[in-house]
């Protein structure tokens, strides 16, 4: 029968806390010595100019979420609190007590865990000590306690979880920063792997990066600092500091208390024999085999892709199929060196070749069988589009900018998209045969949304050169490709055409043009402009331009009488392809610069908005204002005739 | 009453059966030794007389009750391992106190009484005493714990002829003050002899033999006798061994020695004599010819 007795016990609690307290210290030592020092804490100049309180904040917090102490301590601590477990003496000693074996197990991990939480407490009450809590400190530092608690006992409560898996004390650190970083490195890699063998994949959300909470509180969660400042003295007046980041710390506090849990409950069932083992339970002898060897193998694949073809991602590679053979022959070298190595570890001894091939033989089948999969397209994801009617809208960046992305809800446009997908799509061998893997070029994505929320996103890098453009007549007319890969020059590329004509939807110059409300009233009150204007050659780069200074009554009516009608009327702003392969958004020979806003009090200007676009022959009520203040435009030729007295 | 059972129990480690249906009963008050050649499996059933392995099959049962997590049995029961561990960097004082709280039986006059038996300097980490120094320290604070069952694997290895004689003397005195039960493990079946009143001989991971030691020097002799000429040996003895040196011979048989000499009188001897065996003799010739290997307890 279980009693409070059962699960804690006095002696043993007070024993731990007798043995372990130098540990403790450690740690709080270690975290006074950031306090004092990253935080910045102790530098009068923060001390003393207010305006840096909520950066001290901020850094205090960013300190303890930041941290990766806690994340050493805590398995330091559990690997002392319980590391009888691991030698056949100790485990004997304290099976011989008078004690349930959890009874030791729990207080053992209750004596370090109250060394750990009072590292804290002692080195925050030191800090404010010696620092005072004014000037933001003393706030910055209950967050930073809360937050550096609440990690410890995450952290904590999982490499006790982690103590139980494994009968050797090696083997426990191991394992535990293994699994800390497992998730968020398995899916880096499989992302960069399926990348190299998916045309089209590209970056997609992360969806496992959660469970590595070091990686991910490093990268997503942050506390976040609005300031309101005086202008008149240019000094900060009030200031908020948020932090974002409660939720998903109390949330891995949770978790931690539960692995807790769920180590108490293994340890109960646990063999104390297997002292000395790596694995402590027999159902963990294939997940530790098999997940060595998938981890060796998708590590030598990175270091294949890097090193053999240079492919470091963040781009579609679209890897001709010997090159993903060769990567296939490199995982399986990989994973058969996982697999023996932890079968030599298992097994302690060097001579396991003489079995475990059939489990081998099954995983290297699975690995062979995945990658020709992704390579061939047998699951469909290159080609796969998703259904029309289920798309509410659809995104298109190009250049791998969200300054070029568009939005398209049209039925219609939502179709073009789709069928560019799939011009993309079919284009692959094309993009195999410049055989380039690195970024350079142009990047095309969509990304289509449905009701609720992202359905899939496609990414196509194209290598350089593969995506050059040349221009004929009107730039926007048509792209075509500057090679086929065989040296073949001008063949024609209907994806390519579409994602132009695409870009020049009405749809998509609105979206990218038509100004927000309320700058006829801004142009009103402007007291300065300008109108930068540009010559380009065909390949679009400007080679002549000229500058005039505009007055307050002509950016009034410029603005509202010229330039908002026709943005409005998609009379303006087309885009063309580049040679780079990006877009861009001025087009035509003749392109202009148009910005305005007003001076402060202080004498700085605020800019309240600007126009890159080009003169486009559609545009006439501008190219009207141009021509009456003696700026003469060929309408054909789009070619500029300046008067002379116009220009400074 | 029994102070130790072991019933059918079977332990398997990695496919190497450690225990075979180990069946093994040390009675109450009994000081029990426990033999056998290394890799017999004795340290295993130790460790599972002192709770800390569970059988894969089989009952092990400490003062009549299951001994793996039982709390009650355990407070009863000292164990002193082949190599003691101890806290690291913890003196035999510490240790001491650290059992007084945790062993409800814990007997600190004993311990003081103790001090005098064991000349050692309490306050001195134990890892920087030597082996037979640890091994001191472990009586000392085993036998202050008033146990019902003692359960000492090697014990005695690393003890120097003087300490041994004062450990064994301790021990006894318990057994016979308190009837406390005493299993003794050994490979060398020499040291057992004089202490132990029942004996088990364990031969991978099975007791090819267990008995008390009257029983077996009661129904082992060993004789010396001489025949007349062409007269042969009685029929239906149950001779264990057989040799002889000239007309001499020398008989080891199983059974009582009062019905063997009649028997052995019907053949008109002319020289008869039974002789004392030691226990190293009758395992001889007791498990000689049984293909085990014997010798490996005896040296």
């Amino acid at each position: 029968m279980l009693s409070r007795t059962s699960f804690f016990d006095g002696t043993i609690y007070k024993n731990a806390l007798r043995r372990r307290w130098l540990l403790g210290l450690g740690y709080a030592a270690a975290l006074t010595f950031r306090l004092m020092t990253r935080a910045n804490i102790g530098m009068d100049l923060y001390r003393y100019a207010n305006m840096y309180y909520p950066e001290r904040i901020e850094s205090i917090i960013q300190e303890g979420l930041t941290s990766v102490l806690p994340m050493l301590f805590a398995v330091a601590m559990v690997m002392a609190a319980v590391g009888w477990l691991y030698r056949s003496r100790s485990c004997a000693f304290a099976a011989s007590l008078p004690l349930k074996r959890q009874a030791v197990f729990c207080s053992d991990l209750l004596g370090g865990l109250t060394l750990l939480l009072a590292a804290p407490v002692a080195a925050a009450g030191l800090t404010a000590l010696l620092e005072g809590t004014g000037y933001g400190t003393g706030m910055g530092l209950l967050w930073w306690l809360g937050v550096t608690e609440l990690m410890t006992v995450a952290y904590y409560g999982f490499a006790a979880f982690c103590a139980v898996l494994t009968g050797h004390w090696l083997a426990l650190p191991a394992l535990y920063f293994i699994l800390l970083y497992a998730a968020a490195a398995l899916e880096a890699s499989v992302r960069r792997i399926l990348q190299f063998l998916i045309f089209g994949l590209g970056n997609q959300r992360w969806i496992l990066s959660f469970l590595s909470p070091a990686y991910y509180l490093k990268n997503r969660a942050y506390a976040f600092i609005e300031t309101w400042t005086d202008w008149q003295n240019g000094i900060p007046v009030d200031w908020r500091v948020t932090f974002h980041g409660w939720p998903t710390v109390i949330a891995y506090a949770a978790a931690g208390l539960l692995f807790g849990l769920a180590a108490v409950l293994l340890l109960r069932r646990r063999r104390m024999e297997c002292a000395g083992d790596v694995a402590a339970e027999p159902w963990l002898r294939p997940v530790f085999r098999i997940g060595a060897a998938v981890a060796a193998s998708l590590s030598v694949g990175l270091l294949t892709l890097q090193t053999v073809f240079g492919y470091s991602g963040y781009s579609t590679a679209a890897a001709s199929f010997s090159r993903s053979m060769i990567l296939l022959l490199m995982m399986l070298i990989g994973a058969f060196l996982g697999w023996f190595c932890a079968e030599m570890l298992l097994r302690k001894t060097v001579k396991v070749f003489d079995r475990s091939w059939a489990g081998f033989g099954i995983l290297a089948a699975v690995i062979g069988a995945l990658v020709l999969g992704f390579e061939l397209d047998v699951f469909g994801v290159e080609r796969a589009v998703p259904d029309l009617a289920r798309v509410d809208h659809a995104e298109v960046s190009c250049y791998s900018s969200n300054v070029y992305l568009t939005t398209f809800s049209q039925p219609e446009n939502i179709a073009a998209v789709e069928e560019l997908h799939r011009h993309v799509a079919a284009s692959k061998r094309i993009f195999e045969r410049e055989n380039r893997t690195s970024f350079s070029g142009g990047t095309l994505e969509i990304t289509y949304y449905d009701q609720n929320g992202v359905v899939m996103t496609r990414t196509w890098t194209a290598p350089g050169g593969a995506l050059a453009w040349a221009s004929r007549g009107n730039a926007w007319e048509s792209g075509i490709w500057a090679s086929d890969g065989n040296g073949v020059w001008g063949t024609q590329n209907p994806a390519l055409k579409e994602l132009e004509d695409l870009m020049n939807t009405a749809e998509a110059r609105a979206q990218r043009n038509v100004p927000t409300q309320g700058l006829e009233l801004n142009a009103l009150t402007a007291n300065f402009g300008s109108i930068v204007l540009r010559e380009s050659t065909l390949d679009g780069y400007s080679n002549y331009t000229t500058i005039r200074e505009l007055a307050p009554d002509e950016i009034a009516d410029l603005t509202c009488n010229a330039l908002l009608p026709d943005l409005r009327d998609t009379t303006m702003g087309y885009a063309k392809l580049m040679p780079e392969g990006q877009i861009t958004y001025p087009v035509g020979n003749v392109s202009f610069y148009v910005s305005f806003g007003s001076f402060g009090e202080n004498g700085i200007e605020d800019l309240w908005w600007y126009l890159d676009t080009t003169v486009t022959p559609d545009a006439a009520r501008t190219i009207a204002w141009l021509e009456k203040h003696g700026i003469h435009m060929d309408a054909d030729a789009m070619v500029t005739r300046i008067d002379e007295d116009v220009m400074p | 009453m029994n102070a130790i059972e072991l019933k059918g129990v079977t332990k398997t480690f990695d496919g190497f059966k450690a225990l075979d249906k180990l069946d093994l009963t040390v009675p109450k008050g009994a000081v029990y030794g426990l033999v056998g050649p290394n890799g017999a499996g004795k340290t295993t059933a130790i460790r599972h007389m002192t709770g800390m392995l569970r059988p894969d099959a089989g009952k092990v049962l400490l003062l009549e009750e299951p001994v793996y997590e039982n709390v009650s049995v355990k407070e009863r029961v000292a164990c002193i391992p082949d190599e003691p561990w101890f806290f690291s960097g913890a003196s035999t004082r510490d240790m001491m106190e650290f059992y007084r709280e945790i062993y409800p039986r814990f007997d600190q006059g004993r311990y003081e009484k103790l001090r005098s038996a064991f000349p050692l300097d309490e306050l001195r980490p134990i890892r920087r005493l030597s082996r037979g120094m640890r091994k001191q320290s472990a009586f000392w604070l085993a036998l202050a714990l008033r146990p019902e069952v003692l359960i000492l694997d090697e014990p005695v290895d690393g003890l120097d002829p003087v300490m041994r004689r004062q450990v064994w003397s301790l021990v006894m005195g318990d057994v016979a003050e308190n009837g406390t039960s005493v299993l003794v493990s050994s490979h060398n079946l020499r040291e057992l002899e004089d202490v132990c009143d029942h004996i088990g001989i364990l031969q991978r991971g099975r007791c090819l033999l267990e008995k008390s030691v009257d029983d077996l020097q009661e129904t082992t002799v060993k004789f010396a006798l001489a025949l007349p000429e062409g007269a042969a040996l009685p029929e239906g003895l149950d001779i264990l061994h057989e040799s002889a040196a000239g007309r001499l011979r020398t008989l080891i048989l199983r059974g009582r020695e009062e019905e063997l000499t009649e028997k052995l009188q019907s053949a008109q001897p002319l020289f008869l004599e039974a002789q004392p065996l030691t226990l190293e003799e009758i395992f001889i010739y007791e498990m000689g010819g049984a293909d085990y290997a014997v010798k490996d307890i005896l040296l």
